[in-house]
């Protein structure tokens, strides 16, 4: 009776060690898929990822639903400061110096045209005078403005604008009219939908009106002029006849800190090869340097950092300069 | 007849010693099961391999070559710039295996001129092949989501319709490289799945404007071979080019100058940011080629440290002129 249990039929031994055979190649299948891991889960996982599920989603809400305009084609993503550069690469810089939160963007298409679709990126810079500085340092030259927001401007293939703490880009993968005409209405349906705190620069409107080229001031968020003390200032440019130079101007905290950094600016310029020059009757507090051929001037008033860069006549520059600190002497510290 | 036991045949010692068994390999599985199974799930820390080293992929025995073919054609700029250089069969032999890294590095319209002009890939591609090439891989590393850089940018469907094969990173196509007297690349994740197929390589790039360091061109462009959290070095951003070009000997460089994205770079965004600048450059010197290029960006080699400290770690010259490059006008 025992050998009777015992005993297997070579065919059983045979289909045993088959179906061990299937067994561990299907183990080992999945044990070496658990070591691939598709990448969209990857994704999934940042997107999930705390930190990043953030008040400005509602951003992209306002956007989606379009109809009539724009039809989604990509899942939004989501960006923070550790993963912008994943998106726009050695851009992210630009954004970080200006103290950036966060990015969400997505892909649109027409909905009745698929030659075309637009990108939307939505940046978080906390405040609009963040927004206003990245937006202002990357204005396009042929920018045509728009009635978006608070500042607005579309090229043939693209618009921009601020909003409250947002600068939002919307670009186009061809040149079309429709396409601009989809991106106008989704720039208007987020203005309409985001409720935001108006917040203009109004800065700028210190500057003196004699030669300013109204669309070459901008608000460079760091390293000014290479100064890496220098944050938030505002630049114009100015041309007089043949004379060009650039103002600058930034609100600091206290009148102290903005001392502490003419006097830094002066002495990194001198470090520079600048030679400092004597001072000068019309604008005795401002100091000079020549510096490759051009004049440099810096000076504060209260809690103003002001002065001229690079400016080719000395005489124009200490004229400049003069009408600036009048202006600011003016408004006091109310801008 | 059968030798199956019936049920009754078993008796009471059978079936205990059966069952332990049974339960036995039962408790085996449990415990495998469980120490095989990952608590944690896979990490975003590459698993820890052996480093590799890249091969030095240049042309022996040829002297340095450079052309610059002005033309607003891509493709008749790049036929007549390989032209002048000898032609592509000077560097690419009968059954090669041709490495063509782009820069896809954003989910962008070729309109805008932040990647590699589709054009450019298939027509590098059907060059390799007639010059003998045995398979021709097209790869690039952008680090968010590569499936829509490859196919938005064109570059999938340009490489698809020549017969190139297109790798997309994926988390085992990593090594740990070390770059010799290298100071930042040094244990740090490499693009390596490609460069084990291949024994021929060639950058194709455009000449495009860069936030951090000025330019982004020829040796800017290997920066894609690399994975991590590679934005790091933007501190450091010059030495890490100077060292990707270290890391790479490559066959021949191709910098696409035909338009020059001129500010907001590397995104752009807007045409307003390019300029039809209408050149294209190949060279055997990746750092003469680069050098050139700043001109486009009407930039000089002070605005782009890199160059000088490329030319100072031996790997070519940023005196471009001193490899009497052949101008080409097409008109």
């Amino acid at each position: 009776m025992t050998s009777l249990i015992n005993k297997t039929s070579k065919t059983q031994t045979l289909v045993s060690a088959c179906i061990y055979l299937v067994l561990v190649v299907t183990a080992s299948g999945i044990l070496i898929r658990q070591f691939d891991l598709n990448p969209a889960v990857n994704v999934m996982r940042q997107q999930d990822s705390p930190g990043l599920q953030s008040p400005e989603t509602r951003a992209f809400e306002a956007i989606v639903p379009l109809e009539g305009h724009l039809l989604p084609i990509t899942p939004a993503e989501q960006f923070g400061p550790d993963t912008l550069s994943d998106k726009i690469n050695g851009k992210a810089e630009l954004y970080l110096s200006a103290h950036f939160k966060s990015l969400k963007t997505q892909r649109f298409k027409g909905l009745n045209d698929s030659s075309w679709w637009i990108e939307i990126y939505i940046y978080d810079m906390a405040t609009g005078e963040n927004a206003f500085a990245v937006y202002s340092s990357q204005m396009r030259d042929d920018a045509q403005p728009i009635d978006v927001g608070q500042y607005a401007y579309r090229t043939p293939n693209a618009l921009f604008w601020v909003h409250g703490p947002y600068y939002v880009e919307a670009i186009a993968s061809a040149v079309s009219t429709d396409a601009v005409d989809a991106m106008e209405a989704a720039a208007q349906a987020f203005v309409k939908k985001i409720r935001v705190k108006a917040s203009r620069v109004t800065l700028q409107t210190l500057f003196p009106p004699e030669g300013l080229e109204q669309d070459s001031i901008k608000m460079i968020p760091a390293d000014v002029f290479g100064y890496d003390r220098f944050d938030k200032v505002l630049i114009a440019d100015y041309q007089q006849g043949s004379h060009t130079a650039t103002a600058f101007l930034s609100k600091r905290a206290n009148s102290d800190e903005a001392a502490a950094l003419a006097d830094g600016f002066h002495a990194f310029l001198l470090n520079f090869g600048g030679i400092a020059q004597p001072p000068m009757a019309e604008l005795p507090h401002a100091r000079i340097v020549e510096i490759f051929d051009t004049f440099d001037i810096v000076f504060k008033r209260g809690r103003y950092l002001a002065g001229i860069h690079e400016a080719a006549d000395l005489d124009h520059a200490l004229a400049l300069a003069r009408k600036l600190d009048q202006r600011l002497t003016e408004a006091g510290d109310d801008k | 007849m059968t030798n199956d036991p019936k049920p009754s045949d078993l008796n009471r010692r059978q079936f205990i010693i059966r069952s332990t068994k049974a339960g036995a390999a039962l408790a085996a599985t449990w415990a495998v099961g469980y120490g095989l199974y990952d608590t944690v799930g896979p990490s975003s820390q590459a698993v820890r391999q052996t480093s590799v080293s890249l091969a030095d992929f240049s042309v022996s025995g040829q002297q340095p070559r450079m052309c610059v073919a002005r033309g607003a054609d891509r493709k008749k700029s790049l036929a007549y710039a390989l032209k002048a250089v000898g032609g592509l069969e000077s560097y690419i032999k009968s059954g090669d295996r041709v490495l063509l890294k782009v820069n896809a590095a954003f989910a962008t319209p070729p309109m805008l001129s932040a990647t590699t002009h589709p054009i450019l890939v298939t027509e590098l591609c059907r060059r390799c092949f007639q010059a003998g090439a045995a398979n021709v891989i097209v790869t690039d590393n952008p680090i968010n989501d590569p499936t829509s850089c490859f196919t938005l940018t064109g570059i999938a469907e340009a490489a698809r319709s020549a017969g190139a094969e297109l790798i997309v990173p994926r988390q085992q196509s990593f090594r740990p490289i070390t770059v010799p007297n290298a100071r930042l690349i040094r244990d740090w994740p490499l693009l390596y799945e490609p460069f084990r197929q291949v024994n021929k390589v060639i950058g194709i790039t455009p000449v495009k404007d860069h936030h951090r360091s000025g330019a982004s061109m020829v040796m800017k462009n290997w920066y894609g071979l690399l994975g991590g959290r590679r934005n790091i070095f933007h501190q450091e951003v010059h030495t890490i080019i100077k060292e990707l070009a270290m890391m790479v000997r490559p066959t021949l460089v191709i910098l696409d100058g035909t338009t020059t994205m001129m500010r907001n770079g590397p995104t752009g965004g807007s045409l307003s940011d390019l300029k039809s600048t209408n050149t294209m450059i190949v060279s055997t010197d990746q750092v003469a080629a680069d050098a050139f290029g700043a001109t486009l960006l009407g930039k000089n080699l002070s605005d782009l440290p890199f160059i000088a400290q490329a030319q100072e770690a031996g790997i070519g010259t940023a005196d471009y002129q001193s490899l009497n490059p052949q101008m080409v006008d097409i008109s």
